[in-house]
Order: C-alpha cells, then structure tokens, then sequence
C-alpha cells in the first residue's frame, strides 16, 4: 500500500533563511505520526507547504503514491488534506456555523443566495457527530479561549480530509478537552484517516502517536516508532546535544513576607482571594482556563482595580491606580500574551529592555537619553539571561519565540524588580530556551526574588515550584507544597471537586 | 447579548430622540415638503454611503469616492447631450466600475493598505475629472431628461428616494444573504484567517470596491441631476462624510461588523440635524460645531454599553 504521502526532499527558503533543507519523509495511511522540534525547526513551514500555503522551492510531494501539486488553500483541500493552525483562524465577529462553513457555504442552486438553515443544520449535525457542546448561533468572539478551539478543530474536520495536520492543538485546552481531543483523534483513526500531530507536548506525543518524526534547523534528524524512543531520547535529538536538568534546581523554601494578599475580590473574576508570597519562593498558581488565575495576577499588578481587599507590600497595605505604582513598589510582570501585549514587534532589542526604565537613564530632565547606560543595561541582561540577537538595533520581531520572551523578561528585571509576576512564562517557546528560562527562576529565586508563576503547564509548576496554589471558579481550593503536589491532586483542586467547600487559603 | 443589541439599535434611539426633539423646536420640520427635502438630501450620501458599509465592515475604507463623484458628474455632463441621461448613466457606471477594479487591484496585487491606496487614487481621480471637463463646468441646462433623477417619480415615489430604498434594500440582501455578505464580514473580522480558510479573498477586495464605486456613481447621478453641471470640483470632503455616517451607523472601524439600516439612519440623522438647525437660522459655523458635539455623543454612547459590560465581567 502507498503512503498517504511522501515528502522527498524538499527545501524552502525565506530571504535570509533556509526553512527546510531537503527533508524527507513518509507518513503511512492511518497512523498518527508526530512531528516535533524546536521553534525554528521548521515544522509549521512543513504544514504550510503541505496545506498549500507556501510552496515549496524543490522537491516532490506524493499523495497515495502520485505527484501531488499543492498550489493553494482550495487545492490542498481538494485533495484531502486540512490543517488545524496553531494561531488562531477565526473569524470573531462571525458565527460558529459561519465559521465551520465559510469556505463552503450551501447556496441556493444557481443564485448566489446564502441557505442559512441548512447552514444551521449542517452546523449542528458536525458538533453532534463531534459530541461537542457549542451553540451554532454564538459568536466566536464571545467563546473562551478553549472553545474556540473546539471550533478550530471542527472546522477542519467538517472538510472530510483524509489527512488532518494538527498545528500545536492543545496548546489552549483544558485536561478534559484534552482527553476529548484524544477521543476524536482515535475515532479518526479507526476510519482509516492519517493524522500529523505537531506539538511541544512530548508526554502528548507518547499519548497519541504512532511514530515520531524529528526535525531540527530544517532538517530531518529521525523517525522512530513511538515504542523505541523515550522523552528523553527525543529532547536530545529536537536539541542536538544532552539537555542536563532541565527544570533547573527546585526553588527554596523562602525567607520573609514579600507580599500578601488579603480577602482581594473582583467580581466576575475571582472572590476572597488570601495567600502570602516569600522572599526566594517559587509560587505556582494552578487553574483551568477561565479559572481567574490571570486576572488574580493583573489585579495584582494594578491593570485592574479590585472590588474589595487588600495588598501588602514588605509589610506596608499598598493601593495601587495602575501598572507605575506596581513598578515603582517593587514588582515585575510577565505577560502571557507575548505578541500583543509583550513585545513591541518593531522596536528594537536595546528599546525592548530598557523602556521601563528610561526615566532613570535619562539625563537633563529627561531629555537626554544616555546611550552608554543603555548599553551598559542592556549588556548586563544580554549575559544574566543568555539572550541572544545579531545586533541590538535590531526589531524584536525577528527574534525567535524564547529570545522574545527573554526580552520581555529582561524589560521587567531591568526596573530591579523585588517581587515577580509571570504569566505562562515558557507558552510557545522551544525547550532549549525552556531549560534557560527555569534555570534562570532558580537563580532569581536563589538571589532572594519572589517569584509568582501562572502556568498551564502542570509538569512544569511541579518541577519549579516549591508551593502551589489552585485555583477554581476564582477562588483557592488548595494550597499544597511539599509531597502534597501531585498531578492528581491539583487536577481534582482544579475542578472543583477538592477543596471548594472549605474555601481554603 | 444585550451590548450586542445594544450596538446594533443605539443608532435608532439616537434618531428618534434628536427628531423628536428638533420637531418640538422647529414647527416646520415635520411638514411633508419638509419631510421630502430631508429624504432627497440625505439620499446622495446614504446611497455612497450603502457602499461604503461593505468596505468599512471588511476592515478597509474608499476614499476616492469623492473624486469618483465628480468625475461622475463630469462624464454624466459631457455625455448627457449625446446619449441621454439613461445612456450617460450606463457610460458612468462603466467607468465607475473600472475605477473600483482599479483600487481593488491597487490593494490586492500591490498590496497596499485601503487607506493608502484610496488616498492616491484619490488625488488621481480628482486629476482625471479636471482633465476631462479641462477645468471649466459642463452645463446641463439644456438637457432637461437629466431633471427626472431629482425631480421624477418611481411607483409615485420622488426618484431619490425610491432609489434609496432600493440600494439599501439590495445591500441589505447582500449582506445579509449572500455569501458575499458573509465573506465581507470573515475578510474584516480577520484576514488572515480568511485567508487560510480559502476563501477568495481579492475577488470578494475586488468587489467592495466595485459596489463603492458604483453606489458612488448613482450618488453622483442625483448631484449632476440636482447642479444640472459636471464640474470636476464638486464632492470634496464627501468622502468623510460618507464614513461619518457610515461609522455613526454601528459599522465597526475595526471590522467583521456592519450595519447596512444604521448607516441609512444614521445618514437621516445627520441630514435632519442640518435640517432643523437650517429651520432654526443657525449659521454654518455652528451647524458644524453642533454636529461634532452630537457625533462624539453618540460614539461615547456606543461605547459606554462596551465599557459597562468590561466592568461586568
């Protein structure tokens, strides 16, 4: 029998930049087979030729055996192939039906007339074969995060496609939706369709894949059987040398109170929230999508007010009217949302991290910007964090995912920060820069900074984490350290079904 | 759910109130000659103005139109005497449709932002309706069939506004029947996905600025009709008006969500507030104050119910 399809040396170069370097590949019908690697590796640039939306400069794809030519969205559709994409493609301000149909629209035959019911049914039969629970008639923009990509994955695979590309599909999803993710991948599966599963995930890889296809710098390093192959194995090959502790040195206990929180309410969000955070502490805050954890930490920075409590700063009740007082008091944020609210995507390097601070580098009443201390800031960050760039005029677009979030980082540092909030601090980034960025929490926590985490990534709190909190439906259901941290046991905090009478704190 | 109903309808409150209140202070406003004139008026900037829904909802804009309008009122003063008004009009609309190709084309294959694109075509289209009149007017004071698209009646309705009613009852239609309609929306609400989606995306660019060219040119018919002159100056700062009325009526600036009968109300409230001020003798100068202060009145209301539901959440 022929592969579902083959890839035979294909390169793909952007100015400046060698995508793919004759990489090939075989995917056989049926089977699910991963793809992984760092970012930069080269894998979206693989689905992208392969969904038709870049073509490549050399080589052949084979479809079942023959030539294919993948020149455009439609075609690749047309041929079976339909990808789910790690950025988000919807349309907000349309319908879930309208989404699910925009490209295939039923109309009135021969009038160029929308059948709106029959776009309502068809809607509703692909969720009902999906067993998914989203109403037709909502609008994506007022979906969470998760359902939307619920509707991602139903749209990609109302196309009927005999091969499906999985973009980084959890990368949003709550445990359940992960599981029901999974159900649907083995329901696919079994009617014969083959899967291309590109994910960070490795524990996910081990979960649902067949084979292991591992791509690094453009190139294609191995495929393996999942069966022959351990996590281990393939973080050594996606990183080209031994990755050595990779979460870094578990944080200490901590010393003094750095800030404590007390009975903080905003309503809509979360609701008599108390915990106290150490000097030299790691604190993980667990919760599901939509549990509150982000807008706790916001609140926390100032971004926005809160309905009822109080915030304690090195022993002093502080009230804060905006981000400004949080940084002058002493505290860093990180935030999750690196493209649009982290990075300023056309500024360069050297602006990126000195932005908050430029008030104190500044001479002459602030009009004389000192390009030494810049420099001198800059250097100091460039070396502490490992940050790595061509030159420090140049745009912070251009850097990669880690790099980007090392700036960003870097920006919150550079106002000596004492107290630091992050936000999904390594979400999109590759494990090399992963293994930097929790060996440099170790360090900051070792130097006597306090650190709040907020992450969905539980393996990764349980391995930094010396404490966590877990939070449900805005408010704490646990607060476990020491063997108290399990997996298991946060996941039943973060559902609610420990800890939600008591209330916890 | 109710900010969205909010959003869709405010534009209608606002109508009413500010027609209820100037019919309280102005007697003459709510005569049926009077009535006739706002509609006539308002109907060379709503017909534009249906058009320009389409751009703005797909997240783009067409600032040529101003040009486009003149130039219609040159085409149609040269051609009138030769072909008839039905023949001119035919011509006009031709040469608006290539004019709207032009800019989608511009946008599309060169890749250039609406705003930039419209801006320079624009300038070129003022260029072309100066070139062709040679600067001087292009009366028609003997060709009075021209006369009917003012003064002539359609199912014994005055022209302008049975032609109003038509052109939003068709993009009405469009947009909210046709999958033209919907793709508008999915290019505004977000492009790249659209994209990514297959659909086709320039055909659907394409198109937009096809039906703003030719909404445009209909509006330009009524002016020639109404100035009897093509006059390659006329219709400067239309544009704006346009997109005043278009953004007043609940089309979103930042795309994916348009509001075909809110850009129709909203261009009746603008004309009914020049109107009532006109009744009430009040100059220019405080016209255009007074319809500033009205239009960031009804903007902070639209937003205020956004604001409230942040809040909320």
């Amino acid at each position: 029998m022929a592969d579902a399809i083959e890839i035979r040396n294909v390169t793909k170069t952007f100015p400046g930049v060698v995508a793919l370097s004759e990489v090939s590949l075989s995917v056989r019908k049926g089977e699910v087979h991963a793809v992984v690697g760092e970012n930069g590796a080269g894998k979206s640039t693989l689905m992208k030729i392969l969904g038709g939306v870049y073509r490549a400069d050399r080589g052949e794809i084979l479809l079942e055996g023959r030539p294919a030519h993948i020149r455009s969205v439609q075609e690749a559709v047309a041929q079976g192939i339909s990808v789910i994409y790690q950025e988000f493609n919807l349309m907000p301000e349309l319908t879930v039906a309208e989404n699910l149909f925009v490209a295939d629209l039923p109309t009135v035959p021969g009038l160029p007339l929308l059948r709106r019911r029959a776009l309502q049914a068809r809607a509703e039969a692909l969720l009902a074969r999906l067993a998914l629970d989203l109403d037709p008639r909502a609008y994506v923009k007022d979906l969470s995060v998760s359902r939307r990509q619920m509707v991602e994955i139903a749209k990609a695979l109302h196309l009927d496609a005999s091969l499906l590309i999985m973009d980084e599909p959890t990368a949003a999803l709550t445990g359940e939706e992960v599981d029901k993710l999974y159900e649907i991948i083995r329901a696919l599966k079994a009617q014969g369709r083959t899967i291309l599963y590109i994910s960070h995930r490795l524990k996910e890889i081990f979960d649902v894949a067949d084979r292991v296809t591992v791509l690094r710098d453009g190139r294609h390093v191995a495929t393996e059987g999942i069966g022959a192959l351990t996590q281990d194995a393939v973080v050594r090959m996606m990183v080209g040398r031994e990755v050595k502790q990779f979460y870094g040195q578990a944080a200490a206990q901590g010393g003094e109170e750095a800030l404590a929180v007390e009975g903080l309410t905003r309503r809509g969000a979360f609701r008599d929230i108390s915990f106290t955070l150490r000097k030299g502490e790691i604190l993980g805050v667990a919760g599901l999508m939509g549990s509150g954890r982000e807008e706790l930490v916001k609140t926390i920075y100032g971004l926005s007010p809160p309905d009822a409590g109080a915030l304690r700063v090195d022993g002093r009740t502080v009230r804060l009217s905006g981000p400004g007082d949080a940084i002058r008091l002493g505290i860093g944020f990180v935030t999750e949302d690196r493209k649009d609210a982290g990075i300023f995507p056309l500024m360069s390097v050297r602006e990126n991290v000195t932005l908050n601070v430029l008030g104190q580098i500044a001479r002459l009443a602030g009009i004389h910007l000192e390009q030494r201390r810049e420099r001198s800031l800059l250097a100091e960050y460039t070396r502490f964090l490992k940050l790595r760039f061509a030159d420090e005029d140049q745009p912070v677009m251009f850097l990669s995912g880690g790099n980007q979030q090392k700036v960003v980082l870097a920006r919150a540092l550079a106002t000596r920060c004492r107290i630091l909030l992050l936000l999904e601090p390594t979400r999109g980034i590759d494990v090399g820069a992963k293994a930097e960025i929790y060996q440099l929490l170790g360090e900051l926590s070792r130097q006597g900074m306090a650190v709040l985490v907020v992450s969905s990534d539980l393996p990764e709190l349980i391995a930094i984490c010396s404490r966590i909190l877990v939070v449900w439906q805005g408010r704490i259901t646990g607060d476990l350290s020491g063997s108290q941290i399990a997996e298991a046991r946060i996941m039943r905090c973060a559902t609610g079904t420990e800890g939600a009478a008591g209330g916890g704190g | 759910m109710w900010g969205r109903i909010w959003e869709g309808y405010f534009i209608y409150l606002v109508a009413a109130v500010t027609f209820a209140a100037f019919a309280v202070i102005t007697p003459n406003l709510l005569t049926t000659a009077n009535l006739v004139n706002v509609l006539t008026n308002a109907a060379t900037v709503a017909i534009a103005a249906a058009g320009m829904t389409f751009a703005i909802t797909a997240g783009g804009f067409d600032l040529s139109i101003g040009s486009m309008l003149a130039l219609t009122t040159c085409v149609l003063g040269k051609m009138v005497p030769h072909w008839g008004a039905w023949g001119a009009l035919g011509m006009a609309l031709v040469v608006g449709a290539v004019l709207g190709a032009v800019n989608g084309l511009i946008v599309t294959k060169l890749r250039i932002q609406t705003f930039v694109a419209t801006l320079s075509t624009m300038i070129v289209y003022r260029g072309l309706a100066l070139l062709y009149t040679g600067g001087r007017d292009a009366t028609l004071y003997a060709n009075l069939d021209v006369k009917y698209f003012t003064a002539g009646e359609l199912l014994g309705v005055p022209f302008p506004i049975a032609l109003t009613v038509l052109v939003f009852s068709a993009a009405f239609a469009a947009y909210r029947f046709t999958p033209f309609g919907l793709r508008v929306r999915a290019i505004g609400s977000n492009l790249a996905a659209a994209q990514i989606s297959g659909i086709p995306v320039h055909a659907t660019q394409i198109g937009i600025f096809v039906l703003t060219a030719t909404t445009t040119v209909l509006s330009g018919t009524l002016l020639t009709s109404q100035i009897l002159t093509g006059n390659g100056r006329v219709g400067q700062g239309f544009e704006l008006e346009v997109i005043t009325a278009t953004i007043l009526g609940g089309t979103s600036l930042s795309g994916g969500r348009g509001n075909v009968w809110g850009t129709l109300v909203a261009t009746l409230l603008l004309t009914i507030i020049s109107n009532g001020l006109n009744l009430l003798g009040l100059p220019d100068p405080y016209q255009r104050l007074a319809k500033g202060l009205i239009f960031i009145v009804a903007l902070a209301l639209s937003s205020l119910v956004v604001l409230l539901r942040e809040r909320r959440a």
